[in-house]
């Protein structure tokens, strides 16, 4: 499953942003912004929806299965979580896990 | 909440909101909320910050009436963006007043507009000089450690308020289990957001599990912030001056704003200082446990830290629903849900640490 919202969502939004915008700004450089807005348009559509799945249904299951006793599972457990999380960060925030 | 900061898309109406609230159609009615024969408004201004209420800045010069002076006052009102959570404006401005009654830094209480159909509700406090961002005090790399006892002390101040006035009444009778509730909401958001968009959190779900396993049996309830972290307290050279934004004020354990404030997603650009970005937290300890008379130690915030980090991925959730669910073509709002990952991560290493 991809991070909501996901690319093509957040490339809407972020065309809608800059196009209401066009009006606070000179007219010398609407041309400039529409095209921008123009390529963020195209780039959404060619984007493959969901490029960033992750099988996390599965991994939800184990989650909600796994003995809490069981100190062993649960850290192989957690070691999973911490492979899909920075998985999902490489796309969101790569420089984040370093950060911190 | 006031750290996701941004605007709505297409909100040309900063500039228009700011003259609205300084025309002289609201001079008379600011006249009228302060008790005074006039009122004149010589400079408004928008305040940064704000997703949830605004801030106005107002410079005016009252005649007549108990505030008659030229004052700096903060007008706050609703703004577009909304979290299910917040108070209304009447509510936040009565815990405001009790705050400042039992000697929490805060602005001074001016008045109260219950809101009519013509202007909506808002209130009125005295402007105080300092900075809140979280991101600028957290960049200063000198010793903040008195300053952070101070704001441990000032939080056992607030949590004192153990009989409220009847101004509070709204608050209703503190439950007997405030952390069990809040978690079982957590829960509850957690499932609709699945439901809605299909996207599994296994994540947040051991963060549950994890909480779950250790949430108290038995507890005291205390008022507390809700939000008691740098970016709502205004500081000046170390001095802590005021706390602000009460529309999440409520009936909790008094751990929860100690967690709040030490959590990892409150570090802003120190990571590496628990306490807010600031320090350490046996000085937040310090101050709190000395006018509390109790004796926190910092392992015992692990729990409250993992909750705060918790409460955070939820309202993202229901931000980025508003976007998806609810039409709201917000950037703000979308940016928001893919905050996700990184608050997942920092629940992954607090809980992580627990596994031996």
């Amino acid at each position: 499953m991809a991070d909501r919202p996901e690319a093509r969502e957040l490339l809407g939004v972020a065309r809608e942003a800059l196009l209401a915008l066009i009006g606070d700004v000179e007219p010398r450089h609407h041309y400039t912004l529409r095209m921008v807005a123009n390529a963020i348009a195209i780039a959404g559509r060619e984007l493959v929806p969901a490029a960033n799945a992750l099988p996390d249904t599965a991994l939800m299951q184990r989650v909600v299965d796994c003995d809490a006793a069981d100190t062993v599972a649960q850290q192989a457990l957690h070691r999973e979580l911490v492979a899909v999380t920075r998985a999902r960060l490489a796309i969101s925030n790569p420089k984040f896990p370093d950060s911190r | 909440m006031s750290a996701v900061g941004g605007a709505q898309v297409g909100a040309r109406g900063q500039g228009s909101a700011a003259a609205r609230w300084g025309s002289a159609a609201f001079a008379a009615r600011l006249a009228a909320t302060t008790g005074a024969s006039r009122a004149t408004i010589a400079r408004c201004e928008q305040l940064a910050g704000g997703a949830i209420q605004q801030n106005f800045r107002l410079d005016v010069d009252l005649v007549g009436g108990p505030w008659a002076s030229q004052r700096q006052l903060v007008l706050r009102t609703g703004a577009a963006s909304k979290v299910a959570a917040s108070r209304p404006c009447n509510e936040e401005y009565a815990l405001l007043a009790a705050a400042h009654a039992a000697g929490v830094a805060t602005p001074q209480p001016i008045a109260l507009h219950p809101g009519d159909a013509q202007w909506p509700a808002f209130m009125l406090m005295t402007f105080v000089a300092g900075e809140a961002s979280g991101r600028r005090l957290t960049r200063n790399a000198g010793d903040h450690s008195r300053l952070v006892e101070a704001i441990g002390a000032n939080l056992a101040r607030l949590q004192a308020i153990r009989a409220p006035p009847p101004s509070l009444a709204f608050l209703g009778a503190p439950p007997a289990r405030p952390t069990r509730t809040l978690v079982d909401g957590y829960r509850a958001s957690i499932a609709q957001w699945q439901a809605k968009t299909g996207d599994a959190r296994p994540v947040l779900a051991w963060t549950l599990r994890w909480l779950d396993a250790r949430v108290p049996a038995r507890e005291a309830c205390v008022l507390v912030h809700r939000d008691y972290r740098v970016g709502n307290l205004m500081i000046d050279a170390d001095r802590l001056l005021a706390t602000l934004d009460w529309e999440f004020a409520g009936w909790g354990n008094p751990l929860e704003d100690l967690g709040w404030f030490c959590a990892p997603c409150w570090r802003f650009t120190r990571p590496d200082r628990e306490a807010g970005g600031l320090a350490a937290i046996d000085h937040l300890l310090r101050g709190y446990n000395a006018v509390a008379g109790t004796a926190y130690q910092p392992q015992g915030l692990c729990f409250w830290q993992v909750l705060a980090q918790l409460r955070w991925a939820v309202i993202a959730l229901q931000q980025a629903l508003r976007f998806l669910d609810a039409g709201e073509r917000s950037l703000e709002l979308a940016l928001t849900g893919r905050m996700l990952p990184e608050l997942e991560w920092q629940m992954l290493a607090l809980t992580g640490d627990t596994l031996g």
